[in-house]
């Protein structure tokens, strides 16, 4: 699998997934960029995480291998929980497929108190599909705003609708109000960055 | 027990370890070298960095087994034992780049992994490719200062 260095230096990733390879730059610190993996991090599936909100922006799939042969799982299908995922207890992600979209425009937020951490909030979006990260026990599409931009609202309008659906947690970063808040104003920059 | 067999500052080696091993214990408790600090254990200060393959990364996220065929350099291996000290070093030396020195090793190794990939960084990528290693005596004003000066070359002997 490969390390998050690399895909963020791979200048085929940076031309055909400008998005992937952002996303793979934010991940933790250099060293944990020469070891971590793409595959790893979609497996683990936590919510906060850079990757999983990336390809499911995206609309990518894994492809899960096992006893009983290898299957394709769309991002919007794969993660089932809370650091859960639908690959089988038999089964290894074996390989990570995302559409190529060269000059697709694209934007990229991710709130942290510091440069290493995870996202409090986090948004992605590209080609009509929003992400979030940390919204849920799983990564999240924003559906109604996603709905909203298809059907002819301003960026403003749409944003608004980010957080509906998502059942954001609270810790001692952001109480579920504050999540809420942030859902909004990332994805209301993320798609004004994109443009 | 597993065989493995890496290169550890340039001399070949072959280990039977356990398949759990951290390579930062490894080094420091196979190969008596000590420079590699165990902080966190949890991959978050750095202390533990050492260079693999050429490539930063925290020993403590790595097992040994992991290593088996690679490159593995140390703050030790930097320089000879009776030789002058590397450029990075002697940067720390100069700038006073540490207070309690626990961080140091990792700082430098993190830095020495920084320079080989952007030779001429801005202070913000300093700052952004040391995120990674936290000093607890919060020395970071004259860490910077001397990877700067590493990266400036204005090092003297």
């Amino acid at each position: 699998m490969t390390h998050h260095a690399d895909l963020a230096a791979s200048e085929l990733v940076r031309a055909e997934a400008p998005l992937l390879a952002h996303a793979a730059a934010q991940v933790g610190d250099p060293q944990i960029r020469h070891r971590g993996t793409i595959g790893g991090s979609l497996a683990h599936a936590d919510p906060a995480a850079d990757l999983p909100m990336a390809l499911l922006a995206l609309g990518g799939s894994v492809e899960a291998s096992g006893p009983g042969g290898t299957r394709r799982i769309a991002s919007d299908d794969f993660f089932a929980g809370f650091f859960e995922t639908h690959l089988a207890p038999d089964e290894l992600l074996t390989a990570v497929r995302v559409p190529r979209r060269p000059g697709a425009p694209w934007g990229y937020q991710k709130f942290v108190r510091r440069a290493n951490d995870w996202a409090i909030v986090g948004v992605a979006a590209t080609g009509g599909r929003i992400a979030l990260a940390n919204m849920g026990p799983v990564p999240l599409r924003a559906g109604a705003a996603e709905q909203a931009l298809a059907d002819g609202a301003s960026i403003a309008d749409a944003a608004q609708l980010a957080a509906d659906g998502t059942a954001p947690g609270e810790d001692m970063h952001a109480d579920v109000e504050f999540r809420r808040h942030l859902a909004r104003v990332l994805t209301r920059r993320a798609l004004d960055q994109r443009n | 027990m597993m065989r493995v067999e890496l290169t550890v500052n340039g001399e070949r080696r072959s280990d039977d370890v356990e398949p759990r091993l951290l390579l930062v214990h490894y080094l420091r408790e196979t190969c008596g070298l000590r420079a590699a600090n165990v902080g966190c254990d949890t991959t978050s200060c750095g202390a533990c960095t050492i260079l693999l393959n050429g490539a930063s990364v925290k020993s403590c996220t790595v097992l040994t087994v992991q290593a088996a065929g690679g490159d593995v350099t140390t703050a030790e291996g930097l320089t000879p034992a009776d030789g002058e000290l590397h450029p990075v070093q002697r940067a720390f030396r100069q700038e006073h780049g540490l207070q309690c020195g626990f961080c140091t090793p990792g700082m430098v190794m993190a830095t020495v992994g920084l320079l080989a990939e952007n030779p001429h960084p801005t202070e913000a990528q300093v700052r952004e490719g040391l995120e990674g290693n936290l000093c607890r005596c919060t020395g970071y004003h004259n860490i910077v200062r001397a990877v700067l000066a590493a990266a400036s070359e204005q090092v003297s002997s």
